[in-house]
């Protein structure tokens, strides 16, 4: 059991590093490369099951490993609070973290800075393909089934809910909390549309507008906001004036 | 390092990003010719651009999304959405051009949202288009409730979709296809509102304070996209030298537009 643990969250690692090291190696586009990566996973999905739905784990270990309660909530929801909290201080208390960040806002002033802004994209792609490995490890212990094309779209509504919590498309901006209240929205309109009982097939229209909807209030709140925050500083300034 | 001339001319060559990715279409096709030689028949050729052309079209309206720095994750289900009106019109006994009109009106009026979305309300191209991807989604699984849409086909709808051949192996798709490319070409290369994309794209910021409105610029050609219903491309941080010319062409042509 720990070992098959083990050896999905490596292919996650693996994937990540041969995304990192062709990006920043060969100097190809990230869009590009990630794409080609998704297509031979997915393939390699298909290869290994052979169009079967792989079910019915005998190991109750491997069950266990995202249904087990632990202090009132199960032990997936744990490994992942436990798992955002250690992301969340490498990026915003240690040099690492620091590093991303100032790759992220431009590599031209990060290499002038002295950051190898290629080993650090590497180090991202490598976490990012192991979380993606854990997940897939996660998801099937909760599922108790693989089958290809299960996970089809995530990637999509993965950076849907990082940009949602207010992480920015150009780099530089973002925290991991963000990320997880972007999550926690989607999956709150998922379930509490479920729990309405609404129909599945307007999901994906009621989702679309509350996205919409909620980026737009959003920024409309941050603008009144920064308006208010504008005047008082100039009101002040009048006053001072008489 | 010192080059002489002929090498200095070979890496020029090798150097534009066409040869490469033509260079791989070629090796594709030798090794496929190799393996089975009836690839180059006139039947498989007309088969392989018979597949390319859905993807081509959403090409040609990603490219233009693409140039002025945008990103539209929309277009397949927008083209699915626009199929599925075109093909109840037809079944509800409307003429094929009323029903083609309709489809082409649904991919421009998403892809206006799209754009006035991206552009009027300030929501990123990836989450507006995400968004509006998934309520054409919806759309077209609430209204169909996924039963397929069928008998609709007549012999002018097989012209139209290329089941059956105009002229030799030519269909009507691959002519229109054709036409798109080479107007869209001509729109990019010839005209202020191509001029005004590569201005947008090269720095969204800039051409503004130049007297042209990139908001306006922006929504036009995420509609061109939506209407000609994936290619990716690059908008990397530092643009290489061919864009650079070509911003310092399109800047010029901006500040004085006609003479």
């Amino acid at each position: 059991m720990p070992i098959s643990v083990a050896a999905g969250v490596a292919t996650g690692l693996a994937f990540g590093i041969l995304n990192g090291l062709v990006i920043v190696k060969l100097g190809l586009n990230d869009f590009i490369v990630t794409l080609g990566t998704l297509n031979i996973a997915a393939g390699l999905l298909v290869v290994l099951t052979g169009r079967v739905q792989l079910t019915g784990t005998d190991s109750a270990g491997f069950v266990a490993l995202a249904r087990t309660p632990v202090l009132g909530v199960t032990s997936g929801i744990m490994i992942a609070l436990v798992l955002v909290a250690v992301v969340q201080v490498i990026l915003s208390r240690t040099p690492f973290g620091r590093r991303v960040r100032a790759t992220g806002l431009g590599v031209e002033p990060a290499r002038v800075a002295g950051i190898d802004s290629g080993q650090v994209k590497l180090w991202c792609y490598l976490i990012s393909g192991s979380l993606a490995g854990l997940a897939g490890v996660l998801l099937a212990s909760r599922l108790n089934s693989v089958q290809p094309a299960m996970t089809s779209g995530y990637e999509l509504t993965a950076v849907a809910a990082a940009v949602l919590g207010g992480v920015s498309l150009a780099g530089g901006r973002g925290a991991i909390w963000q990320a997880v209240v972007g999550a926690l929205l989607l999956a709150t309109l998922r379930q509490g549309f479920r729990l309405l009982g609404v129909d599945p097939m307007i999901f994906a229209i009621i989702t679309g507008l509350c996205i919409i909807v909620g980026v737009v209030s959003d920024r409309g709140l941050r603008g009144i906001a920064a308006r208010l925050a504008l005047r008082k500083p100039a009101a002040a300034s009048v006053e001072v004036a008489r | 390092m010192m080059l002489n001339r002929p090498s200095r001319r070979i890496s020029r060559i090798v150097a534009d990003p066409l040869v490469g990715i033509l260079g791989l279409v070629a090796v594709a096709a030798v090794v496929m010719v190799f393996v089975e030689p009836s690839f180059v028949s006139i039947a498989n050729i007309t088969n392989v651009i018979g597949a390319m052309i859905a993807i081509g079209f959403l090409a040609i309206g990603m490219t233009v999304v693409l140039i002025c720095r945008g990103l539209d994750l929309s277009v397949g289900a927008v083209m699915a959405l626009s199929a599925g009106v075109a093909a109840a019109l037809l079944n509800n006994g409307l003429p094929m051009p009323v029903a083609f009109a309709a489809a082409l009106g649904v991919g421009t009026a998403v892809g206006c949202l799209n754009g006035l979305l991206a552009t009027k309300l300030a929501v990123p191209d990836f989450i507006a288009t995400l968004a509006v991807g998934s309520i054409a989604t919806g759309i077209l699984l609430y209204w169909t409730r996924g039963v397929p849409i069928l008998g609709y086909m007549s012999p002018a709808y097989e012209y139209v979709g290329g089941l059956r051949r105009l002229i030799g192996p030519v269909t009507l798709p691959m002519l229109l296809l054709a036409g798109l490319a080479v107007i869209t070409a001509l729109v990019l290369r010839r005209t202020t509102l191509g001029i005004r994309l590569y201005a947008v794209g090269s720095s969204p910021r800039v051409p503004s304070t130049r007297g042209c409105a990139s908001t306006a610029s922006r929504s036009t050609p995420t509609c061109s996209a939506a209407a000609s219903p994936q290619s990716p491309g690059s908008t990397s941080q530092v643009a290489p030298p061919r864009c650079h010319r070509r911003w310092a062409w399109a800047t010029r042509s901006v500040r004085s537009p006609r003479r």
